[in-house]
């Protein structure tokens, strides 16, 4: 299983650190990669980081969009993680989850097809439930 | 029924469209920005308060600016220079608020299938304005997007072919092209149709069909209109 985070916040890494273990690869992006130098998730041999501009379709497909299983998406404010997701949806095989600080539109989104998790309250069971479904 | 224009982002562009809203008459128009200066800065220009500063993708914040008035029927306008927060503030107006009128600036090209395939059809492109003319003064058309294959990330395009085309006098059946593509033919510049089989050469002026990755936008606009073609 593939996995790709899009983001470096506290709750990106939390999300990570979650994964790193029940996923074959697992990939981070964000514009810049200084945040993730100092993180310990990269020791393994199966989570790696890229970065780019996230609003360009060629930075999403060279993080390997088109092979993805699952994509969580806390790209840094609320419209760009919203925006990001769309833009990421090719493949209705692919799970997408966005991270919202503000929830009062989470059930526009919802009704798209997307995942919603609140921030202040993560509640990583919903990524655990799909994870287990393979 | 009256009409309110919201409009999202404060800048030139915007504030000129403002000048020609109260020219026709429609002069119920409020601007909405996330940048303290600048909503200060016009509120400060102006006999009353237009200008309100907060979070366009916030419900709270645009039903406080009048996005759901019961006596008026709202225009939402995004301006920014932000393509995620023009897109995200109309989908929440056309979507939570069932507005019929929604338009918006879209500063990339690229993401004009994505403001379609949502919803938001009423688009103005704000670079081909400019870069799209200078290019065209110098001789160069950029690929034409025609067809999305729905949810593939590729498209069917159209390339002219400029004066200054390396490619020219190639046979068409015989391209080797250095990125994953299919050539469907070329349309000659009296409009007859060709085969990408047939034993045609290319032409000045010459259209090219050509089935590709949106991310060989760039790899296209050089194998055909410059001089990388080998």
């Amino acid at each position: 299983m593939r996995a790709l985070i899009i983001g470096s916040s506290v709750a990106a890494r939390q999300i990570g650190e979650s994964l790193i273990e029940k996923v074959d690869e697992l990939v981070f992006l964000d514009f810049d990669s200084y945040k993730f130098h100092s993180w310990g998730l990269f020791k393994g041999d199966n989570a790696s980081f890229q970065s780019g501009d996230l609003e360009k379709m060629n930075t999403l497909l060279d993080a390997g969009l088109e092979e993805l299983d699952i994509l969580i998406v806390d790209a840094g404010d609320d419209a760009l993680s919203l925006f990001v997701a769309q833009k990421c949806k090719i493949s209705l095989s692919t799970a997408i989850f966005i991270v919202l600080d503000d929830m009062s539109v989470a059930d526009i989104y919802e009704s798209s097809g997307f995942i919603i998790l609140d921030s202040h309250n993560l509640g990583l069971d919903k990524i655990i439930k799909y994870l287990e479904k393979f | 029924m009256k009409k309110n224009i919201i409009i999202n982002g404060i800048n030139d562009e915007s504030r000129a469209l403002y000048e020609d809203l109260l020219d026709h008459d429609l002069n119920d128009v409020v601007f909405i920005d996330s940048n303290r200066d600048l909503v200060n800065d016009l509120n400060y220009k102006s006999d009353t308060p237009i200008a309100y500063l907060g979070n366009p993708i916030s419900p709270e914040f645009l039903e406080f600016v009048g996005i759901n008035r019961e006596d008026s029927e709202a225009i939402f306008v995004s301006m920014t220079n932000s393509d995620p927060v023009n897109l995200i503030s109309c989908e929440i107006a056309k979507l939570k608020y069932e507005l019929s009128q929604v338009i918006s600036i879209v500063n990339s090209k690229e993401n004009i299938p994505l403001f379609n395939a949502n919803g938001i059809s009423e688009l103005v492109l704000r670079e081909k304005s400019i870069i799209e003319i200078i290019l065209n003064t110098a001789g160069v058309t950029l690929p034409v997007r025609l067809m999305d294959i729905q949810s593939k990330g590729t498209s069917v395009w159209s390339i002219r072919i400029p004066s200054g085309s390396e490619i020219i006098g190639n046979d068409l059946s015989k391209l080797k092209i250095p990125f994953r593509a299919i050539i469907l033919g070329k349309i000659d510049s009296k409009g007859n149709p060709y085969q990408s089989t047939e034993n045609v050469d290319i032409e000045e002026d010459d259209t090219i069909l050509i089935i590709s990755s949106n991310r060989n936008e760039e790899s296209m606009t050089r194998f055909f209109q410059g001089n990388e073609n080998g």
